[in-house]
């Protein structure tokens, strides 16, 4: 990755922390860290959830609208 | 706000995803831990950053019910996919402590979640228009 990508990267995801979205705050954390231990890697489990979840979610939302 | 908020995350989503997979398989530099690491980090922020843009885009009506599957499909894919390359990273991480690693099964995990990610982003970018403003 060359530094001007880097940069494009640097200034979104600090724009994303500034509007509070958790999951970016959490990238930007693992992007600063040199030594990763092994809780480190399985911690990235938590990144992800079931794809139908998300959609779940939406649904529940919609109806109790 | 959180339509405004979707496309975001799709760019950003996007543009770190691919970047950061990219740079995280070479097994003999000494950074191949930290580079896969933030690779998968970066992937995981991508495919819940689509997804969460999927789910907005479906509440307000804007995806069809077969649009919505076939994400579903996609992103099971791409779970699956990131779930065996973090266990294998984890794998590695654990037997490199005791100098006995072999990164190929990290390196082509890490292969096979580029791979999925792209096949998802590849169908949602153009059906969540991301370059449109609604």
């Amino acid at each position: 990755m060359d530094a001007a990508t880097i940069a494009i990267i640097s200034e979104i995801l600090e724009l994303a922390l500034k509007v509070g979205v958790p999951a970016v705050q959490k990238a930007i954390a693992a992007m600063g860290k040199t030594e990763i231990t092994l809780a480190d890697v399985q911690a990235l489990h938590g990144l992800v959830s079931a794809a139908e979840s998300y959609f779940a979610t939406a649904k529940t939302t919609t109806a109790a609208s | 706000m959180r339509k405004s908020i979707a496309p975001l995350l799709l760019v950003l989503a996007l543009i770190g995803g691919w970047g950061a997979i990219l740079s995280g398989c070479d097994t003999d530099s000494k950074d191949f831990v930290p580079n896969a690491y933030k690779s998968l980090s970066a992937a995981g922020t991508a495919y819940d950053g689509i997804m969460k843009a999927a789910a907005i885009a479906y509440q307000h009506g804007q995806l069809t019910e077969a649009q919505k599957d076939q994400i579903v499909k996609y992103g099971d894919a791409f779970q699956g996919a990131y779930n065996i390359a973090v266990a294998a990273l984890a794998e590695y991480v654990a037997l490199s402590q005791s100098n006995s690693s072999d990164g190929d099964k990290a390196v082509q995990a890490l292969s096979d979640v580029a791979a999925q990610l792209a096949t998802l982003q590849n169908y949602a970018t153009p059906i969540l228009n991301l370059t449109g403003s609604k």
